[in-house]
């Protein structure tokens, strides 16, 4: 018995695998699905007006941009920058003519009750909307208290997606004298 | 004689049914941000394990720490990996980590229970020791950053 001890957790381990690689093989393709669904319905949302959206190629040089969608009226920016806790991955909805029609956080990993406050805090996002200057934390921002770092990310963010828009991100394709 | 590997069992068991949580959550809620896959939930999944062990039968009375060290490491690389969760060298660099934390709360979770056994507290040792310990591997955590 003591010389094969191991085999229980073995068998364990096995199984284990072997149940999850089969749900992961079936879930796959609704779990595609529900993504697609999920993030058409959250494109809608953030560019109130928009009909349809396509996926364009972004080939700047802005590495905080990580996918551009665009719709009739605008565009919806997905970026990612560096938080205090790890990478903060937002959706910013811009307007042809560079103001901000809305943005969400997709993911972060910030310090709950600190810079996990840009989830949801409205006072702080709301400061972003309908707003076409470039955005400084300290200046035309107030930050999160205690969270300097995560607000700073969220304005870098949304200063990238307006940039892209207007042209000011010499990379960007969404004017002519872009790219 | 209580088999030696008993902790991996569990630990196997638990890693499992967090994946299969993590892996739903992402397939029927796609918008939920859900915990990272970091030092914070390594630990939780390890002390649960410690702790089903204590309550199921008891603690092992000798460890076999080599044996636990590949068998963690190919629970941590293998159910995320298979769960989808993760994929290549983070999957590698979470079975390495996951395996010295570990092994390294496998050691201090036993050491204090044996000492708490035999007080008045022991029948809530095992919770008492765990959640101190989780909120120890919190700390040390937060200084990471």
């Amino acid at each position: 018995m003591s010389k094969k001890e191991w085999l229980q957790p073995a068998i364990a381990l096995v199984l284990a695998a072997v149940i999850l690689l089969g749900a992961s093989l079936a879930l796959g393709p609704v779990a595609q699905k529900n993504r697609q669904e999920e993030l058409q319905s959250l494109l809608g949302e953030l560019l109130p007006g928009a009909q349809s959206f396509t996926q364009e190629e972004y080939t700047g040089d802005d590495e905080i941009i990580s996918a551009v969608y665009k719709a009739e009226n605008g565009y919806v920016i997905e970026t990612v920058t560096s938080g205090y806790a790890g990478d903060i991955t937002m959706l910013v909805g811009v307007y042809s003519d560079g103001t901000i029609a809305s943005l969400v956080v997709r993911d972060m990993r910030e310090t709950n009750g600190l810079g996990l406050k840009a989830l949801s805090d409205v006072d702080f996002l709301s400061q972003f909307l309908w707003n076409g200057t470039t955005l400084t934390v300290g200046e035309n921002v107030d930050a999160l208290t205690g969270a300097t770092v995560t607000s700073k990310a969220v304005a870098k963010a949304v200063n990238a997606a307006s940039a892209y828009v207007t042209g000011a991100d010499i990379g960007s394709s969404a004017t002519e004298w872009g790219g | 004689m209580k088999n030696s590997y008993r902790l991996n069992t569990f630990l196997a068991v638990v890693t499992g049914l967090v994946s299969l949580v993590m892996m739903l959550y992402r397939t029927f809620s796609p918008a939920a941000i859900l915990p990272p896959l970091d030092i914070l939930m390594l630990s939780g999944i390890s002390l649960a394990a410690l702790v089903l062990e204590h309550y199921l039968g008891g603690t092992a009375k000798k460890r076999h720490w080599l044996g636990m060290a590949v068998f963690s490491a190919l629970t941590f690389a293998l159910l995320p990996l298979a769960a989808g969760l993760l994929s290549g060298i983070a999957a590698l660099k979470f079975a390495a980590v996951g395996c010295a934390v570990f092994l390294a709360l496998a050691f201090l979770f036993t050491s204090v229970c044996d000492r708490l056994a035999t007080g008045t507290a022991s029948p809530v040792a095992p919770i008492l020791s765990a959640g101190i310990l989780f909120l120890a591997v919190q700390a040390f955590a937060s200084m990471l950053l």
